[in-house]
C-alpha cells in the first residue's frame, strides 16, 4: 500500500493501537507481523527470498559468533604457546568467519545482481553483440531488495567484527530486514542502533506531547510528499518524458521542477517514517541535513542520504581501503613517487569504486552509473585538485568562510552541479538526457516571454496533464522552493517550527493547524484529477 | 610504553598526516577538533598508525573509534 | 464543578472544528467551477413564492433563447427559466423535480437540444464541467445525491463527496482560480433576468437546418427516452401541460428534427419545432445569433414573442 493512500493511514493507526496494547516483550512481534503484512501488499512471493535471506544472515551470524567463542577457547587454552602460533590460529579462525560473512555477501549481492542488474545487462550485451543471452525478463524486481540487502550484510559483518551480538531468534532477523519502516526507501539503520529500540522489556509509553510532535512530523512530510514533489512533479514529467517540445527556460523550469520534487519526496518520505518511528518510540536515522546548503559536493553528501553513505563508508570504502592489495600498492607508490601520490591515489581509487557502486545501487542503467556516481566523483576529484588553487584565490580576494555571500555562492555552485547531474538521473538514457540539455542552449535568447508561451501552449495545452494559468504555476513553484528553503534554514540554525509552536498561544497553534490541513485538503495531489505517483526511491 | 612516550611518537604521526606542524592531540581529541580529518584522512591515519606502532586495528574498532583517548588505549595494550 | 482540565482538551477540539468547517465552507464556493447557472439557479429558488404561468427547463439554448423577464412584463405571462449551461434530458427530470416542489405551475416547456446526447458522455467525466454546472448550484438536498449518482452512474460515496463536499472534488482548481472566480462569488451576473442570459454579440450565422443537407438521422439514447418519459409522466401526475420545443439554432438539422417529430408524435407529446417558424418570427441569420449554438438578445427577443402568442392561443 503506497504510504499515500487512506489504507496505509488505517494500517498505522491499527499497528499502533495494537502496539500500545501488547506488554513490552511482545511488541517486537506486532512489529514484525505488521511488516510481514506490509510487505506482501506489495508482493507475497518476494517475501519468501527476503526471509531466506534472512535466515542465511541468522545462521551465519550464529556460526561466526561461535567460532569468535571457540577462539577465545583456544587462546586461553594455549595461552602459553608463542606469538607465531597464536598469529596463526587466529588467522584460522578469522578465515572460518570470514567465509560465513562472505557467503552472506554472495547469496545477498548475488540475488540483487540476479533480480535487479542482470536483465539490463544482459540485454544491453545483446544490443551490442547480437547475442541471445536470457534476459531474466519474467524475474520482477523484489520490493526494497536495495535496502534490506546490505541491511542483512550489515548486520552479519558486525557480529564478525565483535560490534554486534549474533541473536537467537530467527523472528527478530526477520524483522530487522522486513521493518516496514524503513524497507522500501531507508534510512539504513544499524542493527545495534535499531534492535534495542525494538526488541525492549521496557513498557513505553506514549505521552501526548511526544504524540503530538510525532504527529505534526507526519503532516509535515505529507505536505512535502503530496502538494510540493506530487505537484511540481507533474511539470518535471512533462517536460522529461517530451523534451523534444521544450527548449530554454521551459527546460530549465522543468528541470528545476524535478531537483524540488526529489528532494520533497525524499525527504517527505523520511518525515513520514521518522514520525511513525516516533509514534513507536524508535528513533531511526536521519537521512537529510539541509543538503542543499552545503559548500561542496562532499560535504553535499555527508547531508544527502547520509545512511547510505554511511553504510557504503563503513561496509564498503574503509574495508577497501584498508585491504591488503590497496595498501602495498600505496606503499609502492609511496616508495617510487614519494607520499604525495602514496597516499592521495590509494584513496581516490578508493573513491572511484565506491562511487561507481553508489551509481549501481541506484539502479542498473549508465545514466544511473554516472549521474550519481562517475560525475560525482568527479566532482570531488576536481574539487580536491583544484584545492590549492581555490585557497589562493580566496586569500586573494579576501575571502573568508564565514562571509555569508560566499556561503551562498558555495551553496547555489553546489546545487547547479546537482541538478545538472539529477537531469542524467531522471532521463530515460544518458542520449536522451545529452539532447536535454542541448536544447537549453539551442534557442535565441531566454527570455520570460518565451518561457511564458512555453507553458501556456505545450505544459497547459490539451494532451498534457497540466491544468491551470501559468503565472499560478510559476507562484507555486517559487512558493515550494520557498518553503522548503525556509524550512531547512530553521533546521540549520537549529530551529524548530513544531517546538517554537508549543510555546505559542493556543490561536497561534491553531491557525497553524488550520493552514496545515488546508495545505493539504487544497493543494494536495489527490483526487480523480491525479493519479496517486509512487515515490521516487520506490523502485530500489 | 607509557602514554607519553606513546603520544610524542602519535603526535609526530598526526603532524605528518595533517601537515601542520603545530598539530597536538590529547585524550579527548576527536575528527571534529583537526582540520582536515574526515572519513577519507582517517583510514589514512590509522595506516599511519599502525606503521608506526606496528599493530593492527580491526575493522570494529576503525569504525567505532570515537577519540584519540580510545586509540591510545589499543596502542598501549598490543604494542 | 468540571475540572479546567477537562475542559479545555475538548474545547481545544471543538474549535477547531468549528473553525475548520467555517473555512471550509467559505472557500467551497470559490473553488468549484461555476458559470451564469449558479446566478439562474439561485434566482428560481429566490422566487420560490411566486407561481408561475410557464416554467421553461433546459440547457443554454433555452436559457440564451428565451426572455422570460420581456414575458412576464410584456406579456403577463409569469415564467422562469431554470437550467443550466448543458442538461442532460435525466437532469431536466431532476430540475423539474426540485422545481415542483415551490411552484405549481401551468405549463412546462422543455427545450431538447440535448435529446441525442447519450449518458456515457456524463458518465465518462462525472465531475467534469457538464456535471458540474447543472448539479452544484442546487440546494442539497437527498434528490440531489440521488440523481447525481444515477447519471453519473457512481457509487453512494462519490455521489454523497461531489453533493456535500465538493471542495474536495475541485480542490485541485486552485491552480485555475481566477479573478472570475471570486467575481462570481459575489453575485457578478446582473444581467440575468429570471433566469435569462442576454447575449449582445453578434455573429453572422449559416443555418443548417434551412441549408442543402438533410444531415444525419441520428437515434434519441433509450435512457433520454426513459427520461422524457418520466418528465412527462410527472407532469402529467400534477395536472401540468407539457410542450417540448426546440429553440432557433444554427447547428440542428432537419433529419434530426424528423428525428424528434416521429418520436414526439408516437408519444403523444406536443412539440413545437421553431425553426419550423424561422420566417414567422423574423429571425436574421446576420443579426440574431451570438454563435453557432446560442441566439443573441435580438433573436431572443423575437422568439419572445413568437412563443407568447403561442402561448395565449393555446390557453
Amino acid at each position: 500500500m503506497s504510504l499515500t493512500s487512506i489504507a496505509f493511514l488505517a494500517f498505522a493507526a491499527v499497528v499502533l493501537f495494537v502496539y500500545y496494547l501488547t506488554p513490552g516483550k511482545y511488541r517486537w512481534a506486532v512489529l514484525l507481523v505488521a511488516s510481514i503484512a506490509f510487505y506482501i501488499s506489495f508482493s507475497v512471493v518476494g517475501i519468501i527470498l527476503l526471509i531466506v535471506l534472512s535466515l542465511v544472515a541468522y545462521f551465519c551470524a550464529l556460526q561466526i559468533e561461535k567460532t569468535q567463542k571457540r577462539q577465545e577457547m583456544w587462546l586461553t587454552e594455549h595461552s602459553d604457546t608463542d606469538k607465531e602460533t597464536k598469529k596463526a590460529a587466529k588467522r584460522r579462525f578469522k578465515g572460518v568467519q570470514r567465509r560465513y560473512v562472505i557467503l552472506t555477501i554472495v547469496l545477498c549481492i548475488g540475488s540483487l545482481f540476479l533480480l535487479k542488474y542482470y536483465g539490463p545487462f544482459a540485454s544491453e550485451i545483446n544490443r551490442l553483440f547480437g547475442t541471445r543471452f536470457w534476459t531474466a525478463e519474467n524475474l520482477l524486481v523484489p520490493l526494497g531488495i536495495s535496502f534490506y540487502s546490505l541491511q542483512i550484510i550489515g548486520y552479519v559483518i558486525d557480529v564478525s567484527r565483535g560490534v554486534a551480538t549474533a541473536e537467537r531468534n530467527p523472528l527478530k532477523v526477520i524483522l530487522y530486514a522486513s521493518f516496514f519502516l524503513s524497507i522500501m526507501q531507508g534510512p539504513f539503520n544499524r542493527w545495534n542502533d535499531l534492535m534495542p529500540q525494538i526488541v525492549t522489556e521496557e513498557k513505553k509509553k506514549l505521552e501526548f506531547r511526544q504524540f503530538r510532535l510525532a504527529i505534526l512530523r507526519i503532516i509535515w512530510g505529507y505536505i512535502k510528499k503530496m502538494c510540493i514533489a506530487d505537484q511540481v512533479g507533474l511539470i518535471a514529467s512533462e517536460v522529461f518524458g517530451h523534451y523534444e517540445k521544450y527548449e530554454g527556460l521551459g527546460l530549465l523550469l522543468g528541470i528545476f521542477c524535478f531537483a524540488v520534487q526529489l528532494y520533497a519526496d525524499f525527504s517527505g518520505y523520511m518525515e513520514i517514517v521518522n514520525g511513525i518511528g516516533d509514534l513507536l518510540g524508535i528513533k531511526m536515522s536521519e537521512n537529510f541535513r539541509q543538503p542543499f546548503f552545503s559548500r561542496n559536493i562532499s560535504e553535499f553528501w555527508q547531508k544527502w542520504h547520509i545512511s547510505l553513505g554511511a553504510w557504503l563508508k563503513d561496509y564498503v570504502f574503509y574495508p577497501l581501503l584498508k585491504s591488503r592489495w590497496l595498501q602495498r600498492f600505496g606503499k609502492w607508490l609511496t616508495k617510487h613517487f614519494g607520499k604525495g601520490l602514496g597516499r592521495r591515489l590509494p584513496t581516490y581509487i578508493g573513491m572511484l569504486i565506491l562511487w561507481t557502486l553508489i551509481g549501481a545501487w541506484h539502479g542498473a542503467g549508465f545514466n544511473y552509473v554516472f549521474s550519481v556516481g562517475l560525475l560525482q566523483f568527479l566532482y570531488i576529484f576536481l574539487g580536491e585538485i583544484t584545492a590549492p588553487v581555490s585557497e589562493r584565490v580566496k586569500k586573494f580576494l579576501h575571502i573568508k568562510d564565514s562571509n555569508f555571500f560566499w556561503h551562498a555562492f558555495q551553496s547555489i555552485r553546489c546545487t547547479v552541479l546537482m541538478i545538472f547531474a539529477w537531469v542524467f538521473f531522471n532521463s530515460r538514457t544518458f542520449m536522451d538526457a545529452i539532447a536535454m540539455l542541448g536544447r537549453i542552449f539551442a534557442v535565441q535568447g531566454l527570455g520570460f516571454a518565451q518561457l511564458k508561451s512555453q507553458i501556456n501552449s505545450v505544459f497547459l495545452s490539451e494532451g498534457t496533464t497540466l491544468t491551470g494559468l501559468w503565472q499560478t504555476w510559476i507562484l507555486y513553484v517559487m512558493l515550494c522552493t520557498a518553503v522548503l528553503l525556509l524550512a531547512d534554514a530553521i533546521h540549520e540554525r537549529g530551529g524548530s517550527v513544531r517546538l517554537w509552536m508549543e510555546k505559542r498561544p493556543y490561536v497561534v497553534r491553531l491557525a497553524f493547524y488550520l493552514a496545515l490541513t488546508f495545505t493539504i485538503l487544497i493543494f494536495g495531489a489527490y483526487g480523480s484529477q491525479y493519479n496517486s505517483s509512487d515515490f521516487i526511491y520506490f523502485q530500489f | 610504553m607509557s602514554r607519553e612516550e606513546i603520544y610524542e611518537r602519535l603526535n609526530a604521526v598526526f603532524r605528518d598526516v595533517f601537515d601542520d606542524e603545530t598539530l597536538t592531540v590529547n585524550d579527548s581529541t576527536t575528527a571534529h577538533d583537526v582540520e582536515g580529518w574526515d572519513s577519507l584522512r582517517h583510514i589514512t591515519l590509522l595506516a599511519a598508525v599502525e606503521d608506526e606502532f606496528d599493530i593492527e586495528f580491526s575493522m570494529g574498532q576503525t569504525v567505532s573509534m570515537k577519540n584519540v583517548g580510545e586509540m591510545v588505549d589499543y596502542i598501549e595494550k598490543e604494542a | 464543578m468540571l475540572k479546567k482540565k477537562y475542559i479545555r482538551g475538548p474545547l481545544k477540539v471543538l474549535s477547531f472544528a468549528v473553525c475548520f468547517a467555517a473555512i471550509f465552507l467559505l472557500l467551497q464556493p470559490v473553488f468549484i467551477p461555476k458559470n451564469e447557472s449558479s446566478a439562474v439557479a439561485n434566482q428560481f429558488y429566490d422566487f420560490a413564492e411566486e407561481n408561475l404561468d410557464v416554467l421553461f427547463l433546459g440547457a443554454s439554448q433555452m436559457l440564451s433563447g428565451v426572455n422570460a423577464q420581456k414575458l412576464t412584463e410584456e406579456y403577463g405571462i409569469s415564467s422562469h427559466n431554470f437550467g443550466a449551461g448543458v442538461q442532460h434530458p435525466a437532469i431536466t427530470l431532476y430540475y423539474l423535480r426540485e422545481a415542483l416542489k415551490t411552484q405549481t405551475p401551468k405549463t412546462v416547456m422543455v427545450e431538447v437540444c440535448e435529446i441525442f446526447d447519450p449518458i456515457e458522455d456524463l458518465r465518462d467525466a462525472p465531475t467534469g464541467e457538464r456535471v458540474a454546472w447543472s448539479y452544484l448550484p442546487m440546494k442539497l438536498t437527498s434528490e440531489k445525491i440521488n440523481s447525481y449518482r444515477e447519471v453519473t452512474g457512481g457509487n453512494r460515496l462519490q455521489a454523497a463527496e461531489f453533493c456535500l463536499t465538493p471542495l474536495l472534488v475541485y480542490h485541485s482548481r486552485w491552480n485555475s482560480i481566477w479573478v472570475e472566480d471570486v467575481k462570481r462569488l459575489c453575485g457578478g451576473y446582473p444581467d440575468i433576468k429570471r433566469g435569462y442570459i442576454e447575449l449582445t454579440r453578434v455573429a453572422p450565422q449559416t443555418l443548417d437546418y434551412i441549408g442543402d443537407e438533410e444531415g444525419e438521422e441520428k437515434a434519441i439514447p433509450p435512457e433520454n427516452d426513459d427520461a422524457l418519459s418520466a418528465i412527462a409522466a410527472t407532469c402529467e401526475e400534477n395536472g401540468i401541460a407539457l410542450v417540448f420545443f426546440k429553440a432557433p439554432v444554427a447547428r440542428w438539422t432537419r433529419a434530426e428534427s424528423k428525428v424528434v417529430k416521429a418520436y414526439m408524435a408516437e408519444h403523444g407529446y406536443t412539440y413545437l419545432e421553431l425553426n419550423d417558424h424561422l420566417d414567422e418570427i423574423g429571425i436574421d441569420p446576420e443579426t440574431d445569433f451570438c454563435n453557432t449554438l446560442h441566439l443573441n438578445a435580438s433573436g431572443a427577443n423575437k422568439t419572445t414573442d413568437f412563443l407568447a402568442n403561442y402561448l395565449k392561443k393555446r390557453s
